[in-house]
């Protein structure tokens, strides 16, 4: 079978986007946080050693200067739009993967503008001159989008800023590349320890044993290796017309006004594409003003685009137009929008990952999350993390879901565990092991200090704990303010902690004491600073 | 097909059976309880879509048991969220069995949001556990029930006082502790006297004595129900009280 062309494709990256959009000055130590990892540095944080997937915490440590921003990717998407106008001046069909990078096919521009290198000498000039010395682009030439954005990323490409790869040199050029260019981590992984450590040793394995291994996505990654389309042909459904379009009236001045109607739009898309079976991989966004300016946006996306990530994209174009620079700003309200698949193909199901992965489940619950935070407040969600400590309080603690990769902690513990009663398992060595904590079971109901409480003995004086930890009268009643005192029948202790006594601030020293009262109620009692608390029940 | 084929097919483990089961049965409406809780409520779990009440004066253990009701969901893939519940111990909870990296907790929610917050968590999670602190209008209880059982996640409330019907009710009537002494010991078990009504096929009560949790850390049932007195600090095999951690050394 004879395997169709990959489209002749020029790719323009612009290095470090997500830190050049956060406004900050390029030379200073810079890095970019989703959930409390970074995602992109400057360079000058680079120097620092500050890479990505180092937690907030270790970045500050390797460079205590950095300056850190949260990820925005509309933010991202507003400043490339002055980038994207200029690649625009070439050819109106520009595809954006992210922010930052870009894509077309030459077929027509290459001709009209004298060949591959003109036009990369063409592009790469433009768009330096939009980039305002902010930060550098290159710009490669293969084929393929795939080829394309490595030629741009090559080393040749970064010493000269441009690259072109000959015609139906594709392959040659990506065989010698490291695996990990394909971007998934934990194939790359797999593959780098079955000795395969370039794109050439993976593309020379047979496409059907790959298949039989790896499933569709490890498929995908092979024919990307092989320098060819990223999908087999006649995958492509006929052209039917799936186009939705929306009167906004009236006109929308507002970027979320516009998002709310690009939304239903995206569900009766996303409803009719699911009718023929099919998802969409590639999608024009248009949008038009009362006083007839248009603009439209192609947006691709390597798997399938969902209503919500339709929605996304439309709101960061929106917003790049809409709130953008002077020159491109529209003169009126936004009256019309429509959604073009430009692209679309049979939906062949979701798989779960091979390595397991977010399942349906997890995804359905951290947008939940995502819903309710935005109800109450980043620090409202919270998700407990094991942490360490003696008090049942300190050994596992809330952390807010905001600073928290939950997909990756599901994906960390053990998939679902299929044998029946696993949980009957005794479960307490996940916590680590802390001298003095309190043995299990612990207490179900945390109060912190916060229910001061009077200890009493037979003869009504108060129970104290002297500096060697000896009680001096065994605890005879409970005084609960407000309520009748409640008499001890049994209790333990006292355990004395003296804890963080090299630090004036979080020092802590103070006795617990387990106690059962007559109604048969448990209590774990401390004393601190002379005062006694309630500070768990046994619930 | 031949005889042959009819042991090999026997030898395929349960698990892998249910997994390749192509049909979706009637137990896959059912989110799994642990062993003990299995044996005491009528259909063997929990019936998606309804509603349960855990209701037991303070120390009595409506907590852990409300958190060794969503253990082995949790376990098994299923989200739960504890809204409303900001002392609830999470150590506690991670001893019970609850697989905390699908554990959520929204500890105060605000009182004018409260039914909105629940309205978008029903749906995406099977257990939600709430304390129904606010008196929530019944126009909205009645939107959240019927959301509750069309998107077929089970609502739990926990609370001290009784609560209004619900499908399965769990109701902790006295509780005692063994492994403590006067001075001695420390709290190892805990027996429950728990009562399991509701509706439909719950409607009668039983009673059934737990051990929450036993000295092994589990939840058990007590099988010797005739033994009418459990009283706290006798341990039934006597060795509970001769533990001695390091409480005597500074007595």
């Amino acid at each position: 079978m004879t395997q169709p062309h990959p489209v002749r494709t020029l790719a323009v990256w612009c290095l470090d986007w997500p830190v050049v959009a956060s406004g900050h000055d390029p030379d200073s130590p810079v890095a970019v946080l989703v959930a409390n990892r970074v995602v992109a540095s400057s360079v000058a944080a680079r120097d620092l050693g500050v890479s990505r997937g180092l937690r907030k915490r270790e970045a500050q440590g390797r460079c205590p200067q950095l300056i850190v921003v949260e990820r925005d990717l509309a933010r991202e998407a507003r400043a490339f739009e002055p980038v994207l106008a200029a690649v625009e001046e070439f050819t109106p069909r520009v595809e954006l993967t992210r922010p930052g990078r870009c894509a077309f096919a030459t077929r027509g521009p290459s001709r009209y503008f004298g060949g591959d290198e003109a036009l990369v000498d063409l592009v790469y000039q433009r768009v330096t001159e939009a980039l305002e010395g902010r930060t550098v682009c290159r710009v490669g030439i293969a084929d393929g989008p795939f080829a394309a954005e490595l030629a741009a990323r090559h080393r040749r490409a970064i010493a000269s800023g441009s690259l072109v790869v000959a015609p139906d040199r594709a392959a040659e050029f990506l065989a010698p590349l490291a695996i990990s260019s394909l971007e998934r981590p934990e194939l790359c992984d797999v593959l780098f320890r079955l000795g395969l450590k370039t794109l050439g040793d993976f593309a020379k394995l047979p496409g059907a044993d790959v298949l039989a291994r790896f499933a569709g996505d490890g498929l995908l990654a092979h024919r990307l290796a092989s320098g060819l389309d990223e999908r087999p042909p006649n995958t492509r459904l006929p052209a039917v017309d799936l186009s939705f379009a929306a009167e906004i009236e009236p006109p929308a001045e507002r970027v979320d006004q516009a998002a709310f109607v690009a939304r239903s739009l995206a569900e009766k898309l996303q409803e009719a594409l699911e009718q023929r079976g099919a998802v969409c991989t590639n999608i024009a966004i248009e949008a038009e003003t009362e006083h007839g300016e248009t603009q439209v946006r192609l947006w691709r996306h390597e798997g399938a685009l969902s209503a919500a990530a339709i929605v996304d994209r439309a709101r960061w174009q929106l917003d790049g137009w809409l709130n953008g620079c002077e020159a491109s700003r529209p003169t009126g309200g936004l009256n019309r929008l429509v959604l073009i698949p430009e692209e679309v193909v049979a939906a062949k199901g979701r798989q779960l990952g091979f390595w397991g992965g977010a399942t349906e489940m997890d995804e359905r619950a951290m947008r939940a999350l995502t819903r309710v935070q935005a109800m109450l407040g980043a620090e409202a969600v919270c998700v407990p993390e094991v942490a360490g400590g003696r008090s049942p309080a300190q050994q596992i603690r809330l952390v807010p879901v905001a600073t928290t990769d939950i997909a990756a902690r599901v994906e960390q513990r053990s998939p679902v565990q299929a044998q029946p009663q696993a949980c009957q398992q005794a479960q307490p060595s996940t916590l680590p092991p802390w001298p003095g904590r309190l043995p299990a079971p612990s207490p179900a109901m945390v109060h912190g200090s916060s229910v001061p409480v009077g200890v009493v003995d037979a003869d009504g004086n108060a129970v104290s704990v002297s500096g060697r930890g000896v009680i001096s009268q065994p605890p005879n009643r409970l005084v609960v303010p407000g309520k009748a005192p409640l008499p001890i029948e049994f209790w333990a202790g006292p355990w004395p902690i003296d804890e963080r006594w090299w630090d004036d601030r979080t020092r802590r020293r103070c006795a617990r004491l387990q106690v059962v009262t007559a109604d048969g109620v448990a209590r774990l009692l401390v004393l601190e600073g002379g005062a006694w608390f309630v500070e768990a029940t046994y619930d | 097909m031949s005889s042959a084929a009819v042991p090999a097919l026997r030898a395929i483990p349960d698990e892998v059976r249910a997994k390749v089961a192509p049909v979706t049965l009637a137990g896959d409406h059912l989110l799994p309880l642990i062993s003990p809780l299995a044996a005491v409520v009528p259909w063997g779990g929990l019936r998606r879509g309804t509603s349960i009440s855990v209701q037991g004066s303070a120390g009595f253990g409506a907590t852990s048991l409300a958190l060794a009701l969503i253990a082995e969901a949790t376990q098994r893939g299923s989200w739960a969220v504890v809204v409303g519940i900001p002392s609830i111990g999470l150590t506690a909870a991670a001893e019970l069995g609850v697989a905390l990296e699908r554990l959520a907790v929204i500890e105060r929610p605000k009182t004018s949001m409260w039914a909105s917050v629940v309205g978008a968590l029903i749906g995406s999670f099977d257990l939600v556990m709430v304390s129904p602190q606010h008196r929530l209008p019944p126009s909205d209880q009645r939107r959240l029930s019927s959301r509750a059982r069309e998107r077929g996640t089970v609502m739990m409330s926990v609370a001290a006082d009784p609560i209004g019907t619900s499908d399965l009710s769990f109701k902790l009537i006295n509780s005692g502790w063994e492994g403590v002494g006067e001075g001695h010991g420390y709290l190892r078990s805990r027996q429950v006297l728990l009562e399991v009504g509701g509706r439909r096929e719950a409607s009668r009560p039983t009673t059934v004595r737990l051990r929450l949790p036993g000295a092994s850390g589990k939840v058990e049932v007590v099988d010797d129900l005739d033994d009418p007195h459990f009283s706290p600090a006798s341990s039934p095999d006597g060795v509970a009280c001769e533990v001695v951690p390091f409480g005597r050394s500074f007595a």
